[in-house]
C-alpha cells in the first residue's frame, strides 16, 4: 500500500470536519419557517450566493468526470466549461427565464409551473425532477469515497471485503444529513461557504503545484502525442460538432432548470442579486472543468499504463495519490471532502424542496400546515433523502456504465424542464396539454435511446445514432411536443366554443 | 490553440484565487447580515403570534 496520507493530514481532516459540524449546527436557531428553512428567507446576498453556487457545482463526481474528460480529450475536454460560462453569462446579462421566475416569488420552479398550465403539470414536473434528482445524486456516495481511498493511496477493492468504504461513508453523510436536517438552506449556506474557501484553496494550490514540478510543456507534449490536434480543438474530435452542440443545449438547460443552480437564484436578495450571481460564478465553470483537466492531463502525461489500469476514470486520483506530499494531502483530502459535501447537504435540500413544495402541494391545499409543522415535514424528507442515498447509493452496488446513468437521469428532466420554463415566460400559447406533451416526450426518448443500446438486437443501431444525437434529439422532440401540444388544445378548445355558440 | 489553452489556464488561476480571497472576505459580512436580517425576521415572527394570541 502506498500512501503520503499520514497522522499529520488526518489531523486536517479532522479538524475541518469538526469546524463544518459546529458551523453547520450553530446557525439552526435562525430556522422560523419554510421560507428560512427553503431559500434562507431570500436574504442571500452576492457573494454568499458566488460561494454557494460554486461550492454545490463542485461535488467528487464533478471533479472525476472533469479529470477523466482530460485524460480521455486533451483540452478539449473543457470545451462544456467555457459552454457553461457562455450560457451563465448569457442568461446573467440578459435575465433571460431567472428574471420572471425570481420576480414570480416561487420556491420552485413547478411551482411558477402552476400559475401557467395548472396543479397536474406542477405535481408531474415535481416528480420528474426529484426522480431525475435523486438517482442522478444517487452516485455521488460510492464515487466519492473511491476518490478519496484511491488519493489517500488504498485499493478500493481491498476495501470493499470489509465494508471500510461503506462505514466512512456512512458517517460522512450523517454529518451532513445532521446539519443539512436541522437547519436547511441556512446550515447549507453557512457551510457552503467553509467549504468554497478550503476546496478552492486545495484545488489552486495542487494545480500550481503541478506547474511547479510537471510544467506546461510536458502536459502539451502528452495531450499532442495522444491525441493530436483533436486534443485542443473540440471540432476536430470524432463526432466533434455533435459534442459541442449537444453541450450547448445541456448547459443552457443546466444552466436555466438545475434546480440546485435555480435554488441559488431563488434564494437571492433580489432579482438584480440573483442576476449578479450569474455573472459574478460564470467563469468558475470554466475552472470546474479546466483545473480538474489539467490534473487528468498530468496523469496521461506521468503514468505508465500498468499504474493506470483499466479504469481511465481512476487516473487522477492514481497520480494524486503518487504525487501530493504528506501535509498537502491532508488539505486536498479535506477540500475534497468539502466539495463533496457541500453538494450532497445542497442537493438533499433541493430535492426535499421539491418534494415538499410540489409534489405534497395537493395536501397542503385541503388543510394549511402551521410553520412549525411546515419545518418538521422538511426536516422528515430531508432525512428520508439521506437514507434512501445510504441505501440506494452506497449499499446498493450500481450496475453498468456510470456515465450513461448520469446522462439518462441528467436528460430526462433537462430537456423537457428547459422547453416548459421558455415556454411558460415566453409563450403566450402555451398550455398544459404542451406541458404534459413535452414532459413525456422529454422522458421516453432518452430512455429508449437507453434501452436500445443495452439490448443485443439494436445495440449497434444505438452506437450509431450515438449519446450526442439522441441527447439532441431529446430536446428537439420536447420543445416539438409543447408547440403541437399547445396548439391541439387551443384549436380544440376554439373549435368546441365556436360549436357552442353556434 | 495551445497558446489559447495557456492563456485560459493562466487566468482560470489568477481569477480564482482573486475570487476565492474576494468572496472569502465580503462572504463572511454577508453571513453576519443573512443572520441579524433572520434574527429580527424571527423576533417579529413570534412577536406577532404572541398578540394573536392574546
Amino acid at each position: 500500500m502506498l500512501t503520503h496520507f499520514t497522522f499529520l493530514d488526518a489531523g486536517i481532516v479532522g479538524f475541518y470536519l469538526l469546524l463544518t459540524i459546529i458551523a453547520g449546527l450553530a446557525v439552526r436557531k435562525y430556522v422560523g419557517k419554510v421560507e428560512h428553512y427553503l431559500v434562507a428567507g431570500r436574504e442571500m446576498n452576492l457573494y454568499l450566493g458566488i460561494a454557494s453556487l460554486a461550492a454545490t457545482e463542485f461535488g467528487i463526481v464533478t471533479c472525476m468526470y472533469t479529470a477523466q474528460n482530460g485524460f480521455k480529450m486533451g483540452f478539449a475536454g473543457a470545451t462544456p466549461g467555457i459552454l457553461q460560462t457562455i450560457a451563465m453569462l448569457v442568461v446573467g446579462i440578459t435575465g433571460f427565464c431567472i428574471k420572471p421566475l425570481r420576480d414570480a416569488g416561487v420556491m420552485t420552479i413547478p411551482e411558477l409551473f402552476e400559475r401557467r398550465f395548472g396543479p397536474t403539470v406542477r405535481w408531474l414536473a415535481g416528480v420528474v425532477i426529484v426522480l431525475g434528482g435523486l438517482l442522478n445524486m444517487g452516485v455521488f456516495l460510492r464515487t466519492g469515497g473511491e476518490f478519496l481511498l484511491l488519493t489517500a493511496g488504498f485499493n478500493p477493492e481491498a476495501f470493499a471485503q470489509s465494508y471500510k468504504l461503506e462505514i466512512m461513508m456512512t458517517i460522512l453523510l450523517v454529518i451532513v444529513a445532521l446539519y443539512t436536517v436541522l437547519g436547511g438552506m441556512l446550515s447549507v449556506l453557512v457551510t457552503d461557504f467553509l467549504q468554497f474557501i478550503i476546496m478552492s484553496l486545495s484545488m489552486l494550490v495542487v494545480t500550481v503545484l503541478i506547474f511547479i514540478k510537471i510544467g506546461w510543456s510536458p502536459l502539451v507534449e502528452a495531450v499532442q502525442k495522444h491525441h493530436g490536434p483533436a486534443g485542443f480543438n473540440p471540432f476536430l474530435m470524432e463526432r466533434g460538432w455533435e459534442f459541442v452542440l449537444f453541450n450547448l443545449c445541456l448547459q443552457f438547460a443546466v444552466v436555466l432548470t438545475w434546480q440546485a443552480v435555480i435554488q441559488r437564484i431563488l434564494s437571492a436578495k433580489s432579482t438584480k442579486t440573483g442576476k449578479q450571481i450569474y455573472i459574478h460564478t460564470s467563469f468558475f465553470f470554466t475552472a470546474r472543468f479546466l483545473i480538474p483537466g489539467l490534473w487528468g492531463i498530468a496523469a496521461l502525461a506521468t503514468l505508465t499504463p500498468e499504474q493506470i489500469g483499466g479504469n481511465t476514470l481512476y487516473a487522477m486520483p492514481k497520480f494524486l495519490s503518487i504525487f501530493i506530499p504528506t501535509g498537502l494531502m491532508g488539505i486536498l483530502i479535506a477540500g475534497m471532502l468539502a466539495a463533496d459535501m457541500s453538494t450532497d447537504s445542497a442537493y438533499m435540500l433541493t430535492w426535499g424542496g421539491v418534494i415538499y413544495n410540489d409534489i405534497l402541494a395537493p395536501f397542503r391545499k385541503k388543510k394549511q400546515w402551521t410553520e412549525e409543522k411546515g419545518v418538521l415535514i422538511n426536516r422528515f424528507i430531508v432525512a428520508c433523502i439521506g437514507l434512501f442515498l445510504l441505501f440506494y447509493g452506497l449499499w446498493y452496488p450500481l450496475k453498468g456504465n456510470l456515465w450513461d446513468y448520469l446522462g439518462v437521469t441528467g436528460t430526462i428532466y433537462l430537456s423537457s424542464m428547459s422547453v416548459l420554463l421558455i415556454a411558460c415566460c415566453y409563450w403566450k400559447d402555451a398550455n398544459s396539454w404542451g406541458a404534459i406533451g413535452a414532459i413525456l416526450c422529454g422522458a421516453i426518448f432518452p430512455i429508449g435511446f437507453l434501452v436500445l443500446q443495452q439490448l443485443p438486437a439494436t445495440s449497434e443501431w444505438a452506437q450509431h445514432i450515438g449519446p450526442y444525437k439522441s441527447g439532441l434529439a431529446s430536446y428537439l422532440i420536447s420543445g416539438v411536443a409543447m408547440v403541437i401540444g399547445s396548439l391541439l388544445k387551443k384549436y380544440t378548445v376554439l373549435n368546441n366554443t365556436a360549436g357552442v355558440n353556434s | 490553440m495551445k497558446i489559447f489553452w495557456l492563456l485560459v489556464a493562466i487566468f482560470c488561476i489568477v481569477w480564482y484565487f482573486s475570487m476565492t480571497f474576494y468572496v472569502g472576505i465580503r462572504g463572511f459580512f454577508d453571513i453576519q447580515e443573512m443572520l441579524r436580517a433572520l434574527k429580527s425576521d424571527k423576533h417579529q415572527l413570534y412577536s406577532t403570534r404572541e398578540d394573536n394570541q392574546s
